[in-house]
Parts: structure tokens; C-alpha cells; sequence
């Protein structure tokens, strides 16, 4: 066993209220370790877990991952609920306190600052999924059963030519959904979009804005229903607006 | 893939109960990365996240076409020798083989301008 410290994520010293109760990726409750005004967000583990030949066997086996980055997110969470919180990424792990207390020392201007920006807002998640089929069906048009040879090659002739400007019509939604949302959001981000997602945008909204987004969001997806979902997620912890390497490269 | 016609939020209070593809997106891949004195390899990490990333996006889609490699795949399913799926007394490399012949017909079809199809 090597003992080490798991950090989910950084607040402001006082700002959360009471002992913490999700549990994470350790044995017990995280515990917060003070230095400065800041407040490092920490469990005990056992660093042997994720070196060497452990890692191995635990990396060969998703459930393992799923529980620590669940346990990860439901902490980060639980704090969010009541105060500001910088989420760290998965796997910041510290071998002593001294180690840590001289993190929180050099960075805490960087922290500082991102806790400002991040302070009464929360992420919320937008992805948008295209249903192709029913786009080209909508660009195609309504059209009567062709009752002929002929009828019936012009028809897929229009279909073809929908279905190479499906993806122009696409992007050009997904820019003005993100364009919309990112209006109503102090901050944001677009991600790539994978699979059947036109759009995987990220919004940092304030907590007095969120009805606006919210509706925001609810009419785009009116005037886009159909061959468009709107899917939204949140409030999330600000990972996306807090991606800043303050660190050293990592290895 | 599940498509909602209404958006909604997942619950304020899901504490880590949320769509895992979505938690392992954030988690993963953003956040403040300050790092720590204790080298985790995030390569072992990064590979298991992108099984199971792939696992997650592609599951749907893959199922429709009648793919479903990960309920079989040791890696995936934690199960390493179990039994492998559709024997057709070829084993598994002839059943990979006639799969991925029938994939490259059809994206050969694809390929070709719409007349020639």
C-alpha cells in the first residue's frame, strides 16, 4: 500500500457548508485540506492501484474506470451543489501533503482567478442529433407516389441532390443553434461532434440566466423539430471552461 | 442513439448517476489539470476510455447492423475466454472475415457514382 492523495477538484476555504458525504474513489468522504484561502478537495488512497501492474488489470476492466470516474463526478457534484468549484481532470494524484500544499502555493493565483470566472455559473451540455433520412426527406419536399418510369427517377434525382446538401444544412443549423446558445452564455465552446451530433457545445451559464438558456434552447428546437433533437445536459461542474494546463506537462 | 423531441435536463441531483459517455467526456478529458507528483499512466487511461467510448457511441448503431463484437470482446466484457459468439464452425476469424467482406462491398457499392450502382 502507498498511501496518496486523490484532489476532485478546488474551492474557495468556507465556501461548503458541512462534512462532505459522497464517497468518490476512496474509502470514506473526501475531506478538504486548506492552504491560503483555497481549499484542495481530497481522498486518501492507495496509489498502487493505479501503477504498474494494478493499473494494468484495473485498465483491462471498465467497470473499475466507471466507478473511480463516477466517484470522481459524484463528488465534484455534491460540491457543486453548494459552492463554486475548478474540477480538476480524473487522475490528479499527490504523494504527500507537502506536495500538494506546494501545488496550491505556486498555482493560486491561476486558481484564484479561474474560481472567479466560474462563480455563480454552471456548464450545461448541448448536443444536437440529425436524423439524416428525415432531413432529405424535409429538403426534398412532399411529393406525389410517381406513376411512371420517368416520375420515378426524378424523384430519386431529387433525392441525390438533397442528400448532398443535407450536410451544408446541417452545419448551417448547428452554427446558428451554437451561435444562439453562446449568446445567452457568459462562455462557450464547441467540441467535435461525433456520430449522428451536428453539434457538442458546452455553455457556461450564469445561475440567474438559466431560465433564458433553458428557453433558449427549447425554442431552437421548435423551429427545428423534425429532423433535429435538441439534447440538453446539467448543470455541470465547469470542466470545459476551466481546461487551462496550470501545471507542469503532465506525464 | 435515444433521441428526446423535448429537451430536458438530466436532475440537478444525479451526483455521478448521469449518462457515463457524457461524465467520461468531462471527467476525462477537461478540467484543470494541475499536475500531481504521482505519474498515473493516463496512457492505459486513454486507451480503456477509447474501448470504452467506442463501446458506448457506437453500440446502437453498431446493434442495428447486427455488430455487436463488444458483448464477445474479453476486453469489454471482462469475461476474457468465454465463448466465441456465431461459431458457424469456422471459429471467430472466418465469421470476422465474411463480415468484413460484406462491409467492403457495400462501401464499395457506396463508392461508385449513383449511375453505376
Amino acid at each position: 500500500m502507498t498511501p496518496g492523495l486523490y484532489v476532485y477538484g478546488i474551492v474557495a476555504t468556507g465556501s461548503v457548508p458541512g462534512p462532505l458525504r459522497e464517497h468518490g474513489v476512496g474509502d470514506g468522504p473526501p475531506v478538504l485540506f486548506d492552504v491560503d484561502g483555497l481549499s484542495a478537495i481530497v481522498s486518501g488512497i492507495d496509489v498502487s492501484e493505479y501503477e504498474g501492474a494494478a493499473l494494468e488489470r484495473n485498465a483491462a476492466t471498465p467497470e473499475w474506470l466507471e466507478l473511480k470516474v463516477r466517484g470522481h463526478e459524484a463528488v465534484v457534484e455534491g460540491v457543486l451543489a453548494h459552492a463554486t468549484v475548478v474540477p480538476m481532470r480524473f487522475g490528479s494524484i499527490f504523494s504527500s501533503t507537502e506536495s500538494l500544499q506546494k501545488m496550491l502555493t505556486e498555482h493560486a493565483d491561476a486558481l484564484r482567478e479561474a474560481l472567479t470566472r466560474v462563480e455563480a455559473r454552471t456548464e450545461w451540455g448541448v448536443k444536437v442529433h440529425c436524423d439524416r433520412s428525415r432531413l432529405v426527406s424535409a429538403l426534398v419536399g412532399s411529393s406525389p407516389e410517381p406513376d411512371s418510369g420517368r416520375g420515378y427517377l426524378m424523384q430519386k434525382k431529387a433525392r441525390l441532390e438533397a442528400d448532398a446538401r443535407a450536410a451544408e444544412a446541417a452545419a448551417e443549423i448547428a452554427a446558428e443553434a451554437h451561435a444562439a446558445l453562446a449568446a445567452v452564455a457568459s462562455e462557450s465552446v464547441a467540441a467535435p461532434p461525433r456520430g449522428e451530433e451536428i453539434l457538442n457545445g458546452a455553455y457556461l451559464v450564469d445561475e440567474a440566466g438559466r431560465d433564458e438558456f433553458m428557453r433558449k434552447v427549447e425554442e431552437l428546437q421548435r423551429r427545428h423539430e423534425g429532423a433535429f433533437a435538441f439534447e440538453v445536459t446539467g448543470p455541470w461542474p465547469p470542466y470545459s471552461f476551466t481546461s487551462a494546463d496550470v501545471g507542469g506537462p503532465r506525464p | 442513439m435515444q433521441l428526446q423531441n423535448q429537451p430536458g435536463a438530466r436532475p440537478p441531483a444525479s451526483a455521478g448517476g448521469g449518462d457515463l459517455a457524457d461524465i467520461l467526456e468531462r471527467v476525462l478529458d477537461k478540467g484543470i489539470v494541475v499536475a500531481g507528483d504521482v505519474a498515473i499512466n493516463l496512457l492505459d487511461i486513454e486507451l480503456l476510455t477509447i474501448k470504452l467510448r467506442l463501446l458506448i457511441a457506437s453500440a446502437d448503431t453498431a446493434k442495428k447492423m447486427g455488430i455487436d463484437w463488444w458483448e464477445s470482446d474479453p476486453f469489454l466484457s471482462g469475461k476474457a475466454g468465454s465463448e466465441l459468439p456465431e461459431g458457424n464452425g469456422n471459429g471467430k476469424g472466418g465469421a470476422l472475415e465474411e463480415r468484413l467482406d460484406r462491409i467492403e462491398n457495400a462501401l464499395a457499392q457506396l463508392a461508385k457514382p449513383p449511375e453505376e450502382r
